[in-house]
């Protein structure tokens, strides 16, 4: 039953991904990722990865998106342009589709493939004795990994340091007067009679 | 175990980061300040524990002789640039609080990255020092090259990480733990090494050379160099490289070390890439800063060759040769910073002509640190080159060793051409007169740096052999 | 999975309801198009240029900000499941991550992100 809504849901996500670069409207091809991504959540859903499937549906779904498409936006490009390049990264694409697909090939047709014994999380042991694996993320996540964990709030105060930095606009300080001072001025403070 | 220099640094960057907020006058210049001191605090830290060897946080990092020797150079790097950016009057986009937090913050991700045991922390800290560099490159705001230059370095940056990560997977696929010494467990039970396990580590060094800038992954340099503000390009050509380096020396050396002939002819063909890169597309070049993306270039291309015997001798020259490129390069982006007509700054290489007849102290200094690139006789840089050559050629690798001298006098050449033209070149427009007094004594203590080098080499072999040696001793 | 079931159920009631609504009004509703009908409308004269328009700079430093406190409530989600079971130290490790970030906060109030002027 499973292997059928992962050839469904696959089969979705592969066509909606060519309809993202396809699309002649930049604004298509965003709503097509958000198909994509919504998809590929399932497909962490069919693999008992409910954690992640919602961390998709959150952070990608919820938030990425709608800055995919302000950026779309706001780069006001015609559907020519985006057509444009095409022709000129084509055979570039192909190698890199070479390079995946011949990628695959050597992992499947791997044929040893050993399963490796000294793993620090066991995740099959793991998920015999607890049921949710959001529950197994936090286990390891605040005490085995905790300076992962640390390291990555710090990546995130950057960020909005970074995005102070670039986006904000001085134009406040430039040229803007406070109404209540506009309001305060009296006559006798800037008419002199001599 | 708490009291190591990354946490120490970490916990003043808050507090600087509060400060922050509530310094009204002079913003920049007082943040600086207390930038260089957190600076200077973190390198006693450093300094303190510089023979102790430990595995903290779970073994997800290590503190060796080796991390904390090049953790102190970067600190002395950042330091230099912190300094620059309050003694020199820079562009007033630069002149807003957030530019020496970011630096910290990126250098607090480089001392991570050289100690980092385990490919998932190497990966959140290598991400943690790229996110503040591409801040960094774009950040003087009314500039456009600059905000083109953070676009580009971003994308690269990015496509980086993804092949990072995607060598990465492999690897963990295979051997079940992303921890350094669980993989170089892994390595020395296997009979044959699985070929799978030698894509990942070709992505990982793919990503890694991407990073600095080794050809035929270099294509960015030039671009985000001339883009991006001065200041940033010389903490860009210092710093990230030096840390870096540590990186690749680390991953390949310790965990890999297994499979040196694999990883070997990959360095090879990236060193006489770079080298000839380097040397060739410098020729052509009218600004100053290209010019200098280039020789960084061709400078990674002969850091690489001594890495390819992977041998201790080869990584003693290699933070050898890291420390004369690190006092060469500040020299000359010293210089590139006060270089001013009319207040405003220009980098066109036929500025720089009859600069003797203004400034015969700056020509004369900056004569100097160009000859020391070049690596001629009896400089810094000579010294090095002499070091990494000897070993290549210890190592039967003739034809690199061949290729090595040649794109050296080809490199030569155009270093050359700078000094003539300072020298003995009529002046087209005389570029301002460089006022600033400490500029001037740090451009000579740089050159006088690369002048006496010769008198105690045995002082820096020393100390780097020393260092070296805990990261084969220990293990 | 099988508590996923009814979703899936959900889903595809949903698929169907809109489809059908859409095609319907394709094939059963009565249709005469002419060009006044099709043009834009703006107020009676022509529309002067492309309707989609540029967003200010301040839209994107909300949406990043917004992603950034995103993240870190997705990272409260398994240390809330996990809390009977990681002690004391799983705590402090959380509360030292929330309070980089409430640094974070307080630096952008300061500075004057979170203003709409």
């Amino acid at each position: 039953m499973t292997i059928y809504f992962f050839y469904f849901f696959s089969f979705l996500i592969i066509s909606s991904s060519i309809l993202v670069i396809s699309s002649n409207n930049a604004v298509h091809s965003v709503l097509y990722l958000i198909f994509t991504f919504f998809n590929s959540a399932i497909l962490f859903l069919l693999m008992n990865a409910e954690f992640l499937a919602m961390t998709i549906v959150i952070v990608y779904v919820g938030a990425i998106a709608v800055l995919f498409l302000f950026v779309v936006m706001m780069l006001n490009i015609t559907e020519s342009e985006i057509k444009e390049g095409f022709l000129k990264y084509f055979p570039f694409g192909l190698i890199l589709i070479a390079i995946f697909i011949s990628e695959l090939f050597l992992v499947f047709n791997f044929q040893n493939f050993p399963i490796p014994e000294n793993v620090k999380i066991n995740v099959n042991e793991a998920m015999l004795t607890e049921s949710s694996n959001t529950k197994l993320i936090g286990l390891f996540l605040y005490t085995d990994y905790f300076i992962i964990f640390q390291i990555s709030g710090f990546i995130l105060l950057l960020a909005m340091i970074g995005a102070i930095v670039l986006a904000q606009s001085d134009e406040r300080k430039l040229k803007s007067t406070s109404s209540i001072n506009q309001k305060k001025v009296r006559k006798k403070d800037i008419i002199k009679l001599n | 175990m708490i009291y190591i220099p990354e946490v120490f640094m970490s916990i003043g960057f808050l507090i600087i980061l509060i400060i922050s907020v509530f310094v009204k006058k002079n913003q920049n210049i007082v943040l600086g300040y207390l930038s260089l001191l957190l600076i200077f605090l973190t390198q006693f830290f450093v300094l303190k524990d510089i023979f102790l060897f430990e595995e903290i946080f779970n073994n997800f990092f290590v503190i060796d002789s080796f991390g904390s020797f090049l953790k102190s150079v970067i600190l002395i790097c950042a330091g230099f640039v912190i300094y620059f950016y309050i003694i020199v009057k820079n562009d007033s986009s630069l002149n807003r609080s957030e530019f020496s937090m970011i630096i910290l913050i990126s250098i607090i991700g480089m001392m991570l990255m050289v100690s980092s045991n385990d490919l998932l922390s190497l990966f959140v800290s290598i991400e943690l020092q790229s996110l503040a560099l591409y801040i960094l490159v774009s950040f003087s705001k009314e500039d456009f090259n600059s905000s083109e230059a953070g676009v580009k370095y971003f994308v690269i940056g990015s496509l980086s990480t993804c092949i990072f990560l995607f060598g990465s997977s492999l690897i963990y696929g295979l051997v079940g733990s992303t921890n350094f010494s669980e993989i170089s467990q892994f390595m020395s039970d296997q009979y044959s090494v699985p070929l799978l396990l030698v894509v990942g580590l070709i992505f990982i060094l793919v990503s890694l050379s991407l990073k600095i800038s080794a050809a035929p992954f270099h294509m960015w340099t030039p671009d985000v160099y001339q883009g991006s503000p001065s200041l940033v390009t010389a903490f860009l050509s210092t710093a990230p490289k030096v840390a870096v380096f540590g990186v690749l020396i680390r991953v390949l050396v310790y965990p890999f070390g297994e499979i040196i002939v694999d990883w070997g002819k990959i360095l090879v063909i990236l060193s006489i890439f770079s080298m000839l890169i380097g040397s060739l597309g410098a020729l052509r070049q009218d600004d100053l800063k290209r010019l200098m993306a280039y020789s960084t270039i061709n400078h990674i291309g002969f850091i690489l060759m001594g890495l390819v015997p992977g041998s201790e001798d080869g990584i003693t020259a290699i933070c050898i040769y890291l420390i004369f490129y690190i006092t060469m390069n500040l020299g000359v982006f010293l210089f590139i910073l006060n270089m001013k007509r009319d207040q405003l700054n220009v980098t066109k290489i036929k500025d720089l002509s009859g600069l003797y007849k203004t400034e015969p102290l700056i020509a004369g200094c900056l004569a100097l640190l160009f000859f020391s690139m070049a690596g001629i006789p009896p400089l810094a840089g000579f010294i090095s080159k002499l070091l990494i050559l000897n070993i290549v050629i210890d190592n039967n690798l003739f034809f690199l060793a061949i290729i090595a001298v040649i794109t050296s006098v080809i490199s030569a050449f155009y270093y050359i051409r700078l000094v003539k033209s300072m020298f003995f070149d009529s002046p087209t427009e005389e570029l301002d007169l460089l006022t600033n007094s400490q500029s001037k004594l740090l451009l000579s203590i740089f050159g006088l740096f690369n002048l006496s080098v010769i008198f105690y080499p045995q002082f820096f072999l020393n100390l780097c052999a020393s260092i070296t040696l805990s990261l084969f001793a220990l293990r | 999975m099988n508590e996923y079931i009814p979703i899936l159920i959900f889903l595809i009631f949903a698929f169907l309801l809109s489809f059908g609504a859409f095609f319907f009004s394709i094939f059963v509703g009565k249709k005469s198009s002419y060009a006044e009908k099709n043009s834009t409308y703006e107020c009676g004269f022509e529309p002067f240029d492309d309707s989609r328009g540029r967003f200010e700079v301040k839209f994107y430093l909300v949406a990043i900000l917004f992603i950034i406190f995103d993240l870190e409530i997705i990272f409260l989600f398994p240390w809330a499941v996990a809390f009977s079971e990681i002690g004391l130290f799983g705590f402090l490790s959380m509360m030292f991550f929330l309070f980089v970030l409430t640094i974070g906060f307080v630096y952008e109030w300061m500075k004057g992100a979170l203003d709409w002027s």
